[in-house]
């Protein structure tokens, strides 16, 4: 047999290093960790790392456990050897040397506030994912399927329905964080004879699959959960919006849809109540604005793919002119897991701001790429060392990006802050739509974000003029600078551009197309800098000359 | 197929479905759980699945069901292949190419031997 060397890391200390720290010890405390450490053995499952600015100065030196994310403090070098024999070697929290909450402040506090068992061990979403055979409806009904439907249409009102959900606290899941419950309670006050559902998945942001999991895993739980919209709404059909490469996914929803309506679980009187519901599958084209929620509904009236001016919002006036819901792919399938238990019990994982779980796709220059599911309110460097088992090659983590092309760019000194709706949006960045793109010390800023700026000019849709028009501008703008040909002020007129295509395009695609940029002038204008006054590309990435003709460089989007 | 009316309806067809499962496990037949989804037939789980379909219907082995299931999360892993025998606990195997196929039908499901290497806590630890 291959003798295999076991680096399995799954779990990650933080020992709080500042000046005020060291003062009180965290030396010789790291040294005793270490020491403690390597004496039972654990070497290859835990890693140990300094954090510095945690606030908390009487509590000092700190450390802070994951997954469990416990905050110790303070610890002297004598409680070493108990922290790693009790809660490392054994697995049980030391309760009486645990910080108490109230005392913590800024994101240390945040992290304390998680609630949730193990992370990992907790799955909602992706809860049968693996386990059943997707086209199977015997295998989702065994694993509590449609058991939140049946429950919804013979105990609840659609009041009630909506209720629940707004109790459980959901937010929406595709990158805005809009309140789930909320949302419904609009549509459904809304009055007009006909509504609609539609289920958005067509998730075109570049490295964001996560819809796809669900879909391709567990199809009916997206049916249920659209029959329980539509009946808590008052609607009558409903459009699941797959994209077009999604080809195993459109397959696996069809035959959930067949399978369903031979159970009565869709159609006309579900159940043998008078609650009709239809459910159609519209294919995308291919087009990345479709996933605005207003091209979409434009998409399937048979337009062209164009966002539409708002208000009135697709609440009120969406698909046909009527009343619609709009939901992502893992909102709706968290809704039937609520409805089925409660929203009290929902509230119970996450954070406080933003209960639940979230699906994370992670990719990029780490050694494991893949799916996880994990409560609200983790953070990158947890995400990176426990559930990406560490950077590719040991290099050092430069960057994240979350939420695909458009999310935001986080610089490592952010890299412990919280993952959840409120406090990152505290830290100036989006979470997105779950995607988590790592790049170490060997990417150059200037050209990532040039790859994405050639990304949005080419799925701009071109009916507004800053987006249009913006995108282009900004590319030629980083092209130059990444062939040192640009002058210092370009980056005045990046952030120009930036600025115009935030405050004028119509839709997000052009919004959020100008946040890399920001993001990058923010965090790494150094690096931007030292292209344009010295010449050189810090990471030797960018050709710092004139490659190709300019002229073809240059070309409009046409012959690209 | 009848329809379903009530709560109750639908959990006569929960514990028939289960009971259907639990005679099969009783059975001691093997079941082998092929991961079909986007990633794992990128990475050649189509070419995995005709391997095992081919072999267990050469040998007539038929002790030995094949299923399909979707992605578990270790996309850098796949074709993620699970093996049960009867009541034993389940075996994970990551990175099973058409040759790995081979081996784990003939050293786990024949020789009753688990193929270590291709474990996927094995392939995990190998990360760092």
């Amino acid at each position: 047999m291959m003798e295999v060397k076991v680096i399995n890391k799954r779990a990650l200390v933080l020992v709080s290093d500042d000046s005020e720290s060291r003062r009180l010890g965290s030396q010789e405390l790291l040294q005793a960790l270490r020491t403690e450490i390597d004496r039972c053995g654990l070497a290859n499952e835990v890693d140990l790392n300094t954090i510095v600015d945690v606030g908390a100065k009487n509590l000092l030196p700190l450390v802070i456990i994951y997954p469990e994310a416990v905050v110790y403090g303070p610890v002297h070098p004598a409680d070493a050897g108990r922290i790693v024999k009790e809660h490392l070697s054994q697995g049980r929290v030391i309760e009486e040397m645990i910080v108490p909450k109230h005392q913590l402040t800024g994101r240390i506090a945040w992290l304390a506030a998680r609630s949730g068992a193990l992370p990992a061990a907790q799955r909602i979403v992706l809860e049968r994912a693996g386990r059943i055979d997707p086209e199977s409806i015997e295998d989702y009904i065994i694993y509590d399927g449609y058991q939140a439907l049946t429950k919804a249409l013979t105990q609840m009102t659609p009041a009630q329905v909506i209720e629940e959900l707004t109790i459980s606290g959901l937010q929406g899941r595709g990158g805005a964080g809009f309140p789930t419950g909320k949302k419904w309670e609009i549509v459904a006050s809304t009055s007009g004879s006909k509504k609609y559902v539609i289920c958005n998945a067509d998730e075109s942001e570049p490295g964001t699959y996560k819809d796809r999991v669900i879909l391709e895993s567990d199809p009916h739980s997206i049916v249920e959960a659209m029959a329980l919209a539509a009946y808590a709404i008052g609607a009558d059909e409903g459009f699941i919006y797959i994209r077009g490469e999604y080809q195993l996914a459109q397959q696996r929803f069809q035959k959930a849809i067949e399978q369903a309506q031979a159970l009565g679980l869709l159609g006309e009187h579900i159940l043998g109540t008078d609650f009709s519901f239809h459910l159609h599958i519209h294919s995308g084209a291919g087009a990345y604005v479709c996933g605005e929620e207003t091209a979409l509904i434009e998409s399937i009236e048979g337009k062209r793919g164009e966002p539409r001016s708002r208000p009135p919002y697709p609440t009120t006036h969406g698909l046909w002119g009527c009343p619609t819901l709009v939901n992502n792919v893992e909102t709706l399938a968290n809704v039937p897991p609520i409805l089925r238990r409660s929203g009290e019990w929902y509230k119970k994982f996450g954070t406080p701001s933003s209960p639940g779980t979230k699906v994370y796709t992670i990719f990029g220059n780490v050694n494991l790429t893949g799916v996880f599911e994990v409560p609200m309110g983790i953070t990158l460097r947890e995400a990176i060392s426990i559930y990406a088992k560490g950077m590719k090659n040991g290099a050092a983590f430069k960057l994240a990006q979350t939420g695909g092309s458009s999310g935001s760019l986080i610089p490592a000194s952010l890299q412990d802050t919280p993952l959840d709706f409120a406090a990152t949006r505290k830290a100036g960045v989006s979470l997105g739509s779950g995607a988590l793109l790592i790049a170490d010390e060997n990417t150059c800023v200037v050209d990532l974000v040039k790859v994405l700026l050639n990304f949005f000019r080419f799925e701009s849709c071109g009916k507004c003029t800053p987006c249009r028009i913006g995108t282009q501008r900004s590319y030629e703008i980083l092209t130059r600078i990444t062939q040192g040909q640009a002058e210092l002020d370009a980056l005045d007129e990046l952030l120009k551009l930036a600025d115009q295509m935030v405050r004028l395009s119509n839709c997000g695609l052009g919004q959020t197309a100008a946040v890399p940029i920001r993001d990058m002038l923010k965090h790494f204008r150094t690096e931007v800098e030292a292209h344009i006054q010295l010449g050189v590309c810090p990471t030797g990435v960018c050709p710092m000359r004139v490659e190709a003709p300019a002229a073809e460089e240059m070309q409009p989007l046409a012959s690209a | 197929m009848t329809t379903i009316k009530s709560l109750a309806d639908l959990d006569q067809l929960r514990q028939a479905a289960l009971q259907n499962k639990q005679r099969q496990a009783e059975t001691g037949d093997a079941w082998m759980t092929v991961d079909l989804s986007t990633p794992a037939l990128a990475s050649g789980a189509s070419r995995t699945l005709k391997t095992i379909l081919d072999y267990v219907a050469a040998r007539k082995l038929e002790h030995v069901h094949v299923q399909q299931t979707a992605n578990i999360g270790y996309d850098s892993l796949e074709p993620i292949v699970r093996v049960v025998i009867g009541g034993n606990p389940e075996v994970t195997y990551g990175k099973v190419t058409e040759a790995v196929a081979e081996r784990i039908l003939t050293e786990h499901l024949l020789g009753g031997k688990v193929v270590e290497e291709y474990r996927i806590e094995q392939l995990l630890a190998q990360l760092g």
